[in-house]
């Protein structure tokens, strides 16, 4: 039997060179510019295209999420589905109204074509299911975090460089918020009463947007962010890595409070604490003195500060995810999944998108009791789910790699 | 500020590129030539590099400038053109990716497994290891491959891909992560396969 053969850094560079070790023809740039000069190239702004057809009726909301194993349940979800499915078998709604031909590998789509939302209609498992597709898939329209605020949907298009907001029940693009400098590059969200808080993620700071006119009201911070903001505390605080800060907001009057951050970086409220991550561990951070207290942890290797909900905090260490308790840093339940990308909390219950649940490579959206850390159910999903949200009596994901947003019903 | 990527050097400068975006966003070709002369190498290599093979790398180049020409107008931000345009080609080879699967659907149990094997025996046994990684990079994903190949190729730091591909620090490093085990059981794949063959 031979060594087992470790991967090292020099290996992977090797092996990457001699891949690459061609240059591109002489031709390649003339074939480039004369392919572009047969092109004409995109409108430069567009701001609303709206869904020509509503895709399903009012959903009464759902509050509790529970599997239906009953056969009959399970056939009406199916006949549902499928006449949706029937009845968006385009996929692809043009801007007339009109079905238009699903762009291929080969052929990007029509350039002069404003990019608009494509919605499919189909089934997760059991549950009825909705793709909104955000852009072409060349457009960069990459949804991270999605929020639920003045009766609308919101995602975060890092790359678009705009909030979008959506109605939940028809999928309805009700506005583009563009972010511009020095905000850009949105990721996260957080909402107080009259304000959609979003991060900057490639810009600077956090913006308030103001949800009963679309529009922008003021760019906070100066640096980039990371991870989500956090109302917590009558303020709304984001950690800021690049500055090493976090910023203390006043939401009632924009008042900022740059604070240190000592080598602390992402953030969330757990437990009525302030929790932030440091060197491979967390620490709370008092919301008075700023001061920080490291909290004694048992895993070894942190991967990503999920969130917290359930009175705990929710890690991704050492190939599972870990509640930890915030007052203590105890390890109070351990979840064997990996790949665990997004959280999001109800009542009673946390959704966990998960990139690969066992051998076969798909991912899926777990269900847990939050009483019992018992899983309940697991929706399959197909895509690479990135954040959840329950919501306007649906599940909401994300998906940042397809530039998708989910609506799952219950 | 995060961003400043360099997915390529300019050609002169920012304020040089700022102009050439600004003509080719009125339609000015020869600006566009111009602002891909440059970085036209890199973004092939990156192709390469994910693809595996110069044809398909070339026509994935050409239709990522392409796309970005059509698309330029879009473009709000000058100091994010280097990784708007690897993001480009980062997205037209999952296409090309795409449409490989499916030929491969077609043309699978080709009788290639045992007889295309590198012969070992006649290779250094550095060259044989490179080799080994070469066909375990074959096997895992193209976002994996892109992220190896930004982070330990073109050595940009960790917040400058995080930039470029739009996710967090963090999940870059858990990404990264993440890719280096999905290659390293490849390798082990390839090793189990190879001594089952001999």
């Amino acid at each position: 039997m031979n060594d087992r053969l470790i991967l090292t850094d020099e290996l992977l560079r090797q092996a990457f060179a001699k891949r690459m070790a061609q240059s591109p023809s002489p031709q390649l740039l003339d074939r480039i510019v004369t392919g572009a000069g047969g092109t004409s190239q995109a409108p430069v702004r567009w701001t609303r295209w709206p869904l020509r057809r509503r895709l399903a009726p009012e959903a009464a909301p759902r509050p509790r999420w529970r599997s239906v194993p009953a056969l009959a349940g399970v056939a009406v979800v199916l006949a549902v589905s499928l006449t949706l499915f029937l009845a968006f078998r385009p996929a692809r709604i043009g801007p007339g109204g009109t079905p238009s031909p699903r762009p291929t590998a080969t052929s990007p789509a029509t350039p002069s074509e404003p990019p608009s939302p494509t919605a499919v209609a189909t089934l997760l498992g059991n549950h009825a299911a909705v793709r909104l597709h955000l852009g072409t898939s060349f457009e960069a329209v990459d949804p991270i975090d999605l929020t639920f605020a003045d009766g609308s949907i919101w995602t975060a298009d890092i790359h678009a460089d705009d909030v979008r907001r959506f109605d939940p029940a028809t999928l309805e693009l009700q506005a583009v918020i563009p972010l511009p400098s020095p905000a850009g590059g949105p990721g996260w969200f957080a909402t107080t009463p009259g304000a959609v808080w979003v991060s900057n993620q490639l810009g600077n700071g956090l913006t308030r947007i103001d949800p009963a006119t679309n529009t922008v009201v003021v760019t906070l911070g100066d640096g980039g962010t990371c991870g989500a903001p956090v109302v917590a505390f009558d303020h709304v605080w984001q950690s800021m890595c690049d500055p090493d800060t976090f910023l203390r907001i006043d939401p009632a009057t924009n008042a900022l409070e740059t604070i240190p951050a000592k080598g602390h970086g992402f953030l969330v409220e757990a437990g009525g604490r302030l929790i932030t991550t440091v060197q491979n561990g967390l620490a709370s951070l008092d919301p008075e003195t700023f001061a920080f207290r490291p909290l004694t942890t048992s895993f070894g290797r942190l991967d990503v500060l999920l969130g917290a909900g359930g009175g705990s905090v929710w890690v991704s260490a050492d190939g599972a995810v870990l509640r930890i308790d915030p007052a203590d840093g105890a390890t109070v339940a351990t979840l064997r999944y990996q790949d665990v990308r997004g959280v999001a909390f109800s009542a009673d219950h946390a959704w966990l998108t998960v990139g690969t649940i066992g051998s076969g490579g798909r991912g899926g959206i777990v269900e847990i009791d939050l009483a019992t850390n018992a899983e309940v159910q697991v929706i399959p999903f197909g895509g690479s789910p990135l954040l959840p949200l329950e919501a306007a009596g649906a599940l909401w994901v994300t998906d940042f790699d397809n530039s998708d947003l989910w609506r799952i019903e219950p | 500020m995060r961003v400043n990527i360099e997915m390529a050097a300019p050609i002169t400068g920012l304020g040089r590129d700022a102009e050439l975006v600004a003509r080719a966003q009125r339609g000015d070709l020869a600006a566009f030539e111009e602002l891909i002369r440059g970085r036209l190498d890199r973004l092939f290599r990156t192709a390469c590099g994910i693809l595996g093979n110069a044809a398909e790398a070339e026509d994935a180049t050409q239709d990522a400038c392409i796309t970005a020409w059509q698309k330029l107008p879009t473009l709000r931000d000058v100091d994010r053109l280097d990784a708007w345009l690897g993001r480009v080609v980062l997205n037209s080879c999952r296409m090309r990716l795409r449409s490989r699967r499916r030929v491969r659907e077609i043309t699978i149990d080709d009788g290639k497994a045992a007889s295309d094997l590198p012969d070992g025996s006649r290779m250094a046994e550095h060259a044989e290891d490179v080799d080994r990684v070469g066909r375990a990079l074959d096997q895992v994903s193209a976002e994996d491959r892109a992220l190896l190949l930004l982070h330990h190729v073109h050595q940009e730091r960790v917040e400058t891909i995080a930039a470029t591909l739009g996710i967090p620090s963090g999940t870059v490093k858990w990404r990264l992560s993440r890719a280096r085990q999905a290659v390293q059981r490849a390798l082990e794949r390839d090793q189990l396969a190879t001594e089952t063959i001999r």
